[in-house]
């Protein structure tokens, strides 16, 4: 647990220091997607999709044709919401990293693979089973090197060759159209009493076969990929260093809990604790409890072995193919860390255009902790709290912020607290002084001086927003924004 | 196949990707049935600290059912679902918390017994207190709690934090209705009853708060069953034995007192009750009531301060009174709740009602009268008309009082509604009709702030249909709002929820789902 710990903090070290020495850039603008690629990307999709239907025979075939449209569905729509990374520069990285594993390896070279990173937040990576692989930039950004990038890859490539997530859907697809499965459900159906104690029972034991199924799927894809990642100039090591990484991936990057009573202290808006006082819930020790006796039940339900079973597993064979050769980075380290800090801003962004407002606040306020002075962090937390306004006053907040909830970190949680806290009134406040004092340095920025505006109107100051409108028309008479 | 083909899409969800989703609301499937006051909020200190929702989950023979008492907290998270197996014939009346555990009061009609159950915050039952009720008790008990009271204020179940619960249940006696008070002690299984020995052919305890050692209750009583006429008693019981420690009529000082509402002060063992007063002569009846009267108490019993705020002296500096007492457009007026704010201002939050005259009414009595007959049916009908909130210093003097318009509804009078006093009619609004349009009032520990929620049906060019409007207190100002309330759910119902807050339950019959969010109110 303590060389765990230690691990924990030289990771938020690293990443720290790195940030810290990435402050040239300062106002962060999404970069353009490759529409030519999204094309290329959706008709290759598209096309396999229709070779997947195509092959499909047999009694189960109408059924495999509805989740297989399903998952073709899923998949357009991330191309449709932008959520997959078209960015010339990541993608053209991200498929170097890909072509280096696939060299070393030919078995995988007629796979088809279409590697992409995907925006969200969350740290994980995903195979969807007809090529689509997908590495969260919430994953990546919180790697230590090329080696763990490339082992997630060689993971998930791993999925895809062993035909996991297809054999999981026929599997399924048997067993739910079994005769045995179909008389049982009719027999549930037809009985007096106890359908429901019945029916959970019947899915419980589906789902935990599934379950157990794809924990044996995750063992065997570590296995293949460390087979792989042998054959390449990275270094083994790395495998056993990015599961100890996974045990712990849950917990924000930098580890900072943003301090509110003095990012909202204004002398003349003072910070009220109040809006931070910790009340112990009601239901914080049952919560505890509920999930302490879920745990006890949940070994059979989760899809995921223990990162420590998956080390141990693993250990002998990487000390067995350890290379003095081999490195941490391999294609391009400068270019893996600037990727890792455009990240972080990619995920605010995104977070912030997909209207998870709440969290992209977050990420904001604790990287401002860390760049204090930064025109793009400013004016995210000014537009973050006018979109809070707005969504508060039209009584949409709950689709744009999560809610406290025991399962969150304690420090979102704190910041969720205070937002539930907090009248429309206070809302106001907050951006109006909170973006008072950067008027004038970063009046050049078309979002600060959106976002500046935004905090004039609502907190009710009619002349200095029209002042301030009319910098805007002048120094953008074709901007993106019409007041 | 269908069924299967749902389970199919949601297994394949689970087994190809699995993705976190920030939760929003909370939805609960497989009610097999619903009584939407099968769910409310779990209340300590004034706060709402989470909900309940108790439903059938499953049928185990033909006596017995499964239930599930979903437990969530204050932020519509899931944190414990309790099973059990019982006769289907149990009833969930109310619970309550009283800062380490939760006592559920259910209804057994088999065994025909009140079963008090106490739950540790681990979720697990500690123990459990039974009483037994005859079949008259039963039906009193049914029809007390038919009726309506606020959202945030149990009927019969309060928490008393680290001691146990008490409950006041209606009783009836031979002839006599009356009451009990128990407590349940939860440290250990403990309990005391009170019984009062009196006379009277009715009497109804209302249960107004607690201070270190004593419990106290209005309780108001009558001589004869069908009399209106009704007399305020105070009463305190102590809390470690049970045994009475002060009763006391409310027309004691200069006038005739009739408290509608109580409030207490914070961080002191003293009351204040607000309500009409009348000159000791007048008949409540017929007599126009002279003003607002405010008692400052303690929990002896003694009556500290009495102030009294006449209509046509104080009051009619801030509001347009008639010669009968009435506000000007709004009529009588009655006060749902009294905030004492953390800043020492008291609230009083009112709503309007009238008497006019109803055309369906005086129809049928000019038909029965053609006809030769006599009709019993009121000529008049009542008419709910605006909220009002009055501001008093703590002097109790008036300071301020604000009309928030709304649109009117209309309520038909039962027979003898024509000869009803202006407090009666308010307890019928009230209580038999449901007639008033204020939902509940919700605050925090500190009242440093308060919200007071009431529904609108909105007809404008933009929208048609029910609103839920705000009043808030907070920061010294004084902020109204409105949400519409337009669904495609069959039943909708508004809880209130943690301070600043509203809770939105939702039924949806055709997929068996209750769906709950919390929306902010400004």
């Amino acid at each position: 647990m303590k060389s765990q710990f230690s691990t924990f903090c030289l990771i938020v070290l690293c990443t720290v220091y790195h940030c810290a020495r990435s402050q040239q850039l300062n106002f962060y603008n999404p970069p353009d997607d490759d529409a030519r690629k999204y094309t290329e990307w959706i008709s290759a999709t598209e096309k396999r999709y229709k070779q997947d239907l195509s092959s499909l025979t047999g009694r189960n075939k109408k059924f495999l044709v509805e989740l297989y449209k399903e998952r073709y569905e899923r998949i357009k729509k991330m191309y449709d919401q932008n959520e997959i990374v078209g960015s010339a520069e990541a993608t053209a990285y991200l498929q170097k990293l890909y072509s280096t594993i696939a060299q070393a390896n030919p078995v995988l070279q007629p796979l088809e693979t279409r590697i992409a990173f995907s925006r969200t937040w969350w740290p994980n990576a995903s195979s969807m089973g007809e090529g689509t692989i997908l590495f969260n930039i919430g994953l990546f950004h919180k790697l230590q090197n090329e080696s763990q990038a490339a082992f997630v890859i060689c993971h998930e490539l791993a999925h895809l060759y062993l035909n996991h997530s297809n054999n999981s859907i026929n599997r399924y697809v048997n067993t739910v159209t079994s005769d045995e499965f179909k008389k049982e459900l009719k027999r549930i159906n037809s009985s007096q009493y106890q359908q429901g104690q019945q029916l959970e029972s019947l899915l419980t034991s589906l789902i935990s076969g599934s379950r157990r199924h794809s924990r044996e799927y995750e063992a065997e894809a570590d296995s293949m990929a460390l087979e792989w990642l042998k054959n390449t100039g990275f270094d083994v090591q790395h495998v056993l260093s990015c599961l100890q990484l996974l045990d712990s991936v849950d917990h924000d990057k930098y580890h900072i809990n943003p301090p509110l009573n003095k990012l909202f202290h204004f002398s003349e808006y003072p910070f009220q604790e109040k809006w931070v006082k910790e009340e112990k819930s009601l239901f914080t020790a049952m919560a505890a409890s509920t999930e302490e006796e879920a745990k006890k039940g949940m070994d059979s339900l989760k899809t995921h072995p223990d990162c420590k079973a998956r080390i141990a597993k693993l250990q002998a064979r990487v000390e067995q193919y350890r290379q003095p050769a081999g490195k941490p980075f391999v294609v391009n380290e400068q270019l893996f860390h600037k990727l890792q800090t455009e990240f972080d801003y990619e995920i605010i962004d995104y977070c912030y255009r997909t209207g998870n407002i709440s969290r992209s606040l977050y990420y904001t306020l604790q990287l401002l902790q860390l760049q204090p002075h930064n025109a793009y962090l400013v004016t995210n937390t000014g537009r973050c709290l006018n979109e809070l306004y707005t969504a508060q006053k039209e009584h949409v907040l709950s689709h744009r912020v999560d809610m406290p909830s025991p399962y969150n970190d304690n420090d979102y949680n704190t910041l969720l607290q205070f937002i539930q806290r907090l009248r429309l009134g206070d809302l106001a406040a907050f951006c109006y002084y909170f973006l008072k004092p950067y008027e004038q340095g970063f009046s050049t920025h078309e979002d600060f001086l959106h976002a500046l505006i935004g905090s004039k109107a609502n907190f009710n100051k009619p002349d200095e927003m029209k002042r301030w409108i009319s910098v805007y028309n002048k120094q953008f008479p074709n901007g993106k924004y019409k007041f | 196949m269908k069924k299967l083909l749902v389970t199919a899409i949601f297994l394949f969800v689970l087994i190809y990707r699995q993705d976190g989703y920030a939760q929003s609301k909370l939805s609960i499937d497989n009610i097999r049935s619903v009584y939407l006051r099968n769910t409310g909020p779990i209340i300590a200190n004034e706060e709402i600290k989470g909900y309940f929702s108790f439903y059938q989950s499953d049928k185990v023979d033909k006596h017995t059912n499964e239930y599930t008492l979903q437990i969530l907290d204050e932020n519509l998270n899931k944190v414990k679902s309790i099973k059990f197996t019982d006769s289907k014939n149990i009833v969930l009346l109310e619970s309550s918390y009283n800062g380490s555990e939760i006592m559920f009061m259910f209804y057994d009609k088999d065994q025909k017994l009140l079963d008090y159950r106490v739950y540790a915050i681990d979720g697990k039952q500690k123990f459990n207190y039974q009483r037994p009720i005859d079949k008259k008790t039963q039906n009193y008990i049914a029809q007390a709690f038919s009726l309506n009271t606020e959202e945030t204020q149990n009927k019969s179940l309060f928490g008393i934090p680290g001691r146990g619960f008490a409950t006041a249940v209606p009783v009836r006696d031979g002839k006599q209705y009356t009451f009990e008070v128990n407590f349940y002690q939860t440290d250990k299984k403990k309990s005391w009853t009170y019984t009062p020995v009196d006379d009277q052919r009715m009497s109804q305890a209302q249960y107004l708060g607690h201070s270190d050692s004593v419990l106290i209750f209005e309780v108001l009583k009558k001589k004869k069953l069908m009399t209106n006429k009704m007399d305020s008693y105070l009463l305190g019981i102590y809390l470690h034995n049970g045994k009475k420690a002060f009763e006391f009529e409310t027309d004691r000082e200069k006038y005739n007192f009739y408290p509608m509402n109580i409030a207490k002060f914070k961080n002191t063992n003293q009351y204040m009750l607000m309500g009409l007063y009348y000159d000791k002569d007048d008949k409540v009846n017929k007599d126009k009531s002279l003003g607002l009267g405010v008692w400052v108490m303690n929990n002896q019993g003694k009556v500290i301060t009495a102030k009294y705020n006449s209509w046509d002296g104080d009051i009619s500096k801030y509001l347009k009174i008639d010669k009968r007492g009435r506000v000007d457009e709004l009529g009588y007026l009655y006060f749902h709740r009294i905030i004492q704010t953390e800043g020492g201002k008291i609230f009083a939050i009112g709503e309007g009602y009238k008497r006019v005259v109803s055309a369906l009414g005086v129809g049928l009595k000019v038909l029965q009268a053609a006809g030769g007959g006599v009709s019993s049916s009121p000529t008049t009908k009542i008419k709910i008309t605006d909220m009002v909130l009055m501001e008093f210093n703590d002097q109790f003097e008036v300071k301020n009082a604000q009309i928030y318009d709304k649109n009117s509804n209309s309520i038909e009078l039962m027979s003898g509604g024509d000869f009803m006093s202006a407090p009666l009619l308010a307890t019928i609004i009230k209580y038999v009709y449901d007639g008033f349009d204020y939902a509940f009032s919700q605050t925090d520990q500190s009242h440093s702030t308060f919200s007071v929620g009431y529904t609108n049906y909105v007809r404008s060019k933009d929208y048609k249909g029910l609103t839920f409007n705000a009043i808030s207190y907070y920061n010294n100002n004084i902020t109204t709002d409105k949400i519409n309330l337009k669904t495609s759910s069959s039943r909708m119902r508004i809880l209130p929820a943690k301070t600043g807050s509203v809770m939105i339950l939702e039924y949806f019959k055709k997929d068996k789902r209750i769906d709950m969010r919390l929306e902010k109110i400004n």
